[in-house]
């Protein structure tokens, strides 16, 4: 323990303060500039709520990159990562998932993003049809009922 | 919610719909991550559902900017098999089978009749095109998108009545132009002097529909010599390739520039110890490792062994080789069973098709990098195509992006 690690506060727009290590912040791009650019112990990121950064911050402590003494990494460790993200993402709600999906944008964090997204994706590709889709993710129809029946005929087979 | 949109006019920025109750930021999704991050990773099937949600959203899809996007993104879509099946007593009882691969299994595809397309009735399946599966029924050269379901027929290039001979369809695309072109080579050997003649027709695909067959460039020897093409080809970087055989019986890898619409040969190497000519049947093209690909299989049989010939250099006519010679344990697979080398996946495999419906049927996925096959089940077909005198049946993998793009209006 000859180096401290070396740890940074962030603040959220509602200031909720979470001290993590300087690796921690690496995982997001946006931060590691910011981090770099000006080196202030604590940095407010004014887009992100702290329940939304909480979420952020567990995120990429577990996905920080470990350097085991003698560069062994555990060939599970994969494994287990993508379990730990699977139960993450099933105890979230759609609207956490949406405020995480602006955050990784804005933080730049393409892995949080790419999870984020395929959690939409997979949600959309369950729904059964176009009425599902429209509740599940608040869209109102622009169709008249004429131009609805229309592009409903049009792609029939998507409705097997 | 976060995909709602209530008015267009919001700019390029999806709003999140005000919750009661929210202390929360409002930081709305940007536009660019919704299309390029989400919608990329729907199969084209719930897209098709997405469309019917709102007129805003079927614009966004049908706009040519997601198209493009969708189809650079790299497939999660599992691939899958078509399968012609066709009675020779009875055309009308054909049938073209769509297959995916069986739940929690690596070894089996099995037959999805609610992708069954009711309107294509056999025919064979020429080649596999940026998601687009080709394929020729009665003469006439027909270009299907899996994905969305559209099929386009084009025209027969030569009077169906008054041609003689082979007819062969090969499907193109240029990628500077984005344009979609195919091409008809007919080759007949004449019964007196066993001369061969050979005429080629190009159609240029409008995406606003029409078009016409056009006699190819004016061409001759050495660059071009007449020939009986064989079916099945590929295209690569706006090249169409496929196999031709001259007067001669000499195999010549005929090329056609879709851009260009200019025909060069170059002829096909053959290991010292075959004696030539190389049979059609058992020679044909593959894409592999991005170069147009001879598989010579006239060794298979009797000693497990493939010739592959990658064409290097064009201009210079320059080819490596490559031996595979199978395990012994593997050598059965073959022995018994006559197979067509069709269609490599994007990771290297080409597929072993049987020549004959036999049951049970199994084509083979041949992992050229490790030389290792593996028996794939096909289930599902149904019974009654097995116990039939004479049925043909022909096999297409298609591996790649699915593809929104539309070919013309239909």
């Amino acid at each position: 323990m000859e180096n401290e690690k070396k740890m940074i506060t962030l603040k959220s727009s509602d200031d909720v303060t979470f001290e993590v290590e300087e690796a921690v912040v690496l995982e997001s791009q946006f931060l590691s500039h910011l981090v770099q650019d000006c080196p202030a112990p604590e940095h407010k990121i004014k887009e992100v709520t702290g329940k939304i950064l909480s979420k952020v911050v567990e995120y990429c402590e577990k996905h920080v990159v470990v350097v085991v003494d003698g560069g062994d990494s555990s060939s599970s460790s994969g494994d287990d990562l993508k379990k730990w993200d699977d139960k993450f993402i099933k105890e979230m709600d759609l609207s956490t998932v949406y405020d995480l999906i602006a955050a990784a944008n804005y933080l730049n964090i393409q892995a949080l993003l790419d999870l984020m997204c395929q959690r939409v994706a997979d949600v959309i590709t369950a729904c059964k049809d176009h009425k599902e889709i429209r509740e599940t993710l608040g869209i109102v129809s622009d169709y008249t009922a004429e131009e609805e029946a229309e592009v409903l005929k049009e792609n029939e087979w998507a409705f097997d | 919610m976060a995909l709602s949109y209530r008015r267009p006019c919001r700019g390029t920025m999806i709003k999140r719909e005000r919750r009661r109750r929210r202390p929360e930021m409002e930081m709305p999704i940007p536009m660019h991550v919704v299309m390029e991050e989400i919608l990329t990773r729907l199969p084209a099937k719930s897209l098709m559902r997405f469309k019917c949600v709102s007129k805003l959203w079927s614009s966004l899809i049908s706009s040519s900017y997601f198209r493009d996007r969708f189809l650079t993104v790299p497939t999660r879509q599992r691939p899958h098999l078509f399968m012609s099946l066709q009675d020779v007593n009875d055309h009308s009882s054909s049938v073209t089978l769509s297959l995916v691969p069986e739940a929690n299994s690596d070894t089996s595809f099995v037959v999805d009749h609610g992708l069954t397309i009711p309107r294509m009735r056999g025919g064979y399946i020429c080649q596999s095109l940026r998601g687009f599966m080709c394929y020729d029924l009665r003469k006439k050269p027909r270009i299907f998108n899996p994905a969305t379901r559209q099929l386009v027929t084009l025209p027969s290039a030569f009077n169906r009545s008054t041609t003689e001979g082979t007819v062969s369809y090969y499907f193109g695309h240029d990628p500077v132009t984005d344009r979609y072109k195919v091409v008809c080579s007919v080759g007949v050997r004449l019964t007196g002097t066993q001369e061969v003649r050979s005429h080629h027709r190009v159609f240029v695909l409008k995406p606003e529909g029409g078009g016409s067959w056009r006699k190819a460039n004016p061409l001759h020897p050495p660059d071009f010599i007449p020939h009986i093409a064989a079916r099945g080809g590929v295209c690569i970087d706006g090249v169409i390739y496929y196999l031709g055989w001259t007067a001669d019986d000499i195999c010549m890898l005929v090329s056609f520039g879709v851009r260009s619409h200019d025909f060069k040969m170059i002829q096909v190497p053959r290991a010292e110890e075959l004696p030539p000519p190389a049979e059609m049947k058992n020679v044909c093209l593959v894409e592999y490792g991005g170069k147009v690909t001879v598989v010579d299989q006239t060794s298979l049989r009797d000693k497990g062994r493939i010739d592959l010939w990658a064409l290097e250099d064009a201009a210079n006519q320059k080819w490596s080789s490559e031996r595979l010679v199978l395990k012994p344990s593997q050598l059965d697979f073959v022995r018994n069973i006559e197979f067509v080398v069709k269609g490599t996946s994007r990771n290297g495999k080409v597929f072993l098709i049987p020549r004959d419906l036999v049951s049970p049927f199994q084509i083979i996925c041949y992992d050229l990098q490790s030389n290792h096959m593996i028996k794939m089940d096909i289930k599902g077909v149904p019974d009654h195509w097995f116990s039939k005198h004479k049925s043909t049946v022909e096999v297409m993998l298609i591996d790649h992006s699915e593809t929104l793009m539309s070919l013309m209006n239909t």
